[in-house]
């Protein structure tokens, strides 16, 4: 559960000292609603990391479950 | 003006809605009144009356911007979830700016008289940080507040990653498909955008709240009517009878435009448009609020997908009619 939750609370927080310290428009209007998607999946991509983030696997038959 | 309330407001009306409406529409209804005018409030002499007042850029902030935006959407797109989205959407961040000092005019152009409920006052005059402290010293903030509040009690499911592959997605594959294409998200990816906007919300209401403590060192007054430090602005000197009846006369008047445009126009705009794929509705008004598992009557359209949407997906779109 923590695990789940941690790198949501890190780019908070990442997101809270950005602000406060920068109060940028640019951060606030262009990058804020995009700021998620950023830090844990399109940067740790970018630097060849794997996403810091990502959604457990569908449950239930997939396109790929054979037909019996 | 509300903060982070129309951010979160959001996953609030999306629980409502479910797959009748899409959240992209909501998200870009609801940041609509503010999005071309909030930068040049500031830069206005007068602030207040510039964004919420006539002459202004007040009308953003009635019922008619919003019906007009999901009109033109609807004849453009031809897509009903989209057009309901942007209604409801834009409805909603009108009546969360009623609790301001400036209140907003919800039947211009039929009543100009700002309507307020004087909950917390409209600081913008102050600047854009002076905005900032003043609205995270006042009820604004609590209000921000409530709604993240009303998010995590009533609405969480909305936040989890099967509410938006099984309902989310399916209200608006076209779209989520595109950004799946055209920038290579991942299912992951895609989530982190849905979710997204309640992240910024959180994140601008922390923010601004340290902000306004430590930075701005402003008092905390979260009282009725507050922060007491800023002066009032309220736009209109009308009493609060005088205030009922011209916006009653508007809101009958508005009333009989939006049955005059349905009659005329609207409601062929309407029944040419489509639904998505997981929905269907069958015809008249009513079916902006009754999907065949309200009513087994209608007639079924296609079920909702039994998996989610991966990476790994053909693009939905292809599945999309129209």
């Amino acid at each position: 559960m923590i695990r789940r939750f941690l790198p949501f609370a890190v780019a908070l927080v990442a997101y809270v000292i950005l602000g406060v310290t920068l109060k940028s428009f640019f951060l606030n209007w262009i990058i804020g609603p995009l700021f998620l998607l950023l830090a844990l999946d399109v940067l740790p991509r970018a630097f060849g990391a794997r996403p810091f983030f990502a959604l457990p696997p569908v449950e239930g038959p997939t396109e790929d479950t054979p037909i019996p | 003006m509300s903060w982070a309330a129309h951010e979160f407001e959001n996953y609030f009306i999306q629980k409502h809605t479910g797959a009748r409406v899409s959240f992209l529409a909501i998200v870009l209804g609801t940041f609509t009144p503010d999005l071309f005018t909030k930068y040049l409030v500031y830069a206005s002499d007068d602030p207040a009356q510039f964004h919420r007042g006539w002459p202004g850029v007040g009308f953003t902030h009635s019922l008619i911007f919003g019906v007009a935006f999901a009109v033109l959407v609807l004849a453009l797109t031809k897509s009903r979830s989209w057009a309901l989205g942007i209604l409801i959407g834009q409805w909603a961040h009108v009546l969360t700016d009623f609790a301001d000092t400036a209140g907003t005019m919800p039947f211009f152009p039929f009543s100009i008289e700002p309507v307020t409920i004087s909950m917390w006052k409209h600081a913008a005059a102050e600047g854009r940080y002076g905005d900032a402290a003043a609205y995270y010293s006042s009820l604004g903030g609590v209000w921000d507040f409530f709604w993240f509040a009303m998010v995590l009690f009533f609405a969480w499911r909305t936040l989890r990653p099967a509410y938006f592959r099984t309902v989310v997605v399916p209200a608006d594959p076209k779209v989520w498909a595109w950004l799946h294409r055209k920038f290579r998200l991942t299912d992951s990816g895609l989530f982190l955008i849905y979710v997204g906007f309640f992240f910024y919300g959180l994140g601008r209401m922390t923010s601004w709240f340290i902000y306004a403590r430590f930075g701005a060192k402003t008092p905390f007054e979260p009282v009725w009517g507050g922060p007491n430090y800023l002066g009032g602005n309220d736009l209109s000197a009308a009493g609060p009878l005088e205030v009922v009846i011209r916006t009653s006369i508007g809101g009958v008047l508005f009333g009989l435009f939006l049955w005059l445009c349905w009659i005329l126009f609207v409601r062929r705009l309407w029944e040419r448009g489509v639904d998505p794929p997981a929905i269907q509705r069958g015809q008249g008004l009513r079916v902006a609020f009754v999907t065949e598992s309200d009513d087994p009557g209608l007639k079924p359209g296609p079920a909702p997908p039994a998996r989610g949407y991966a990476d790994d997906d053909p693009p939905p779109a292809a599945a999309t009619p129209g």
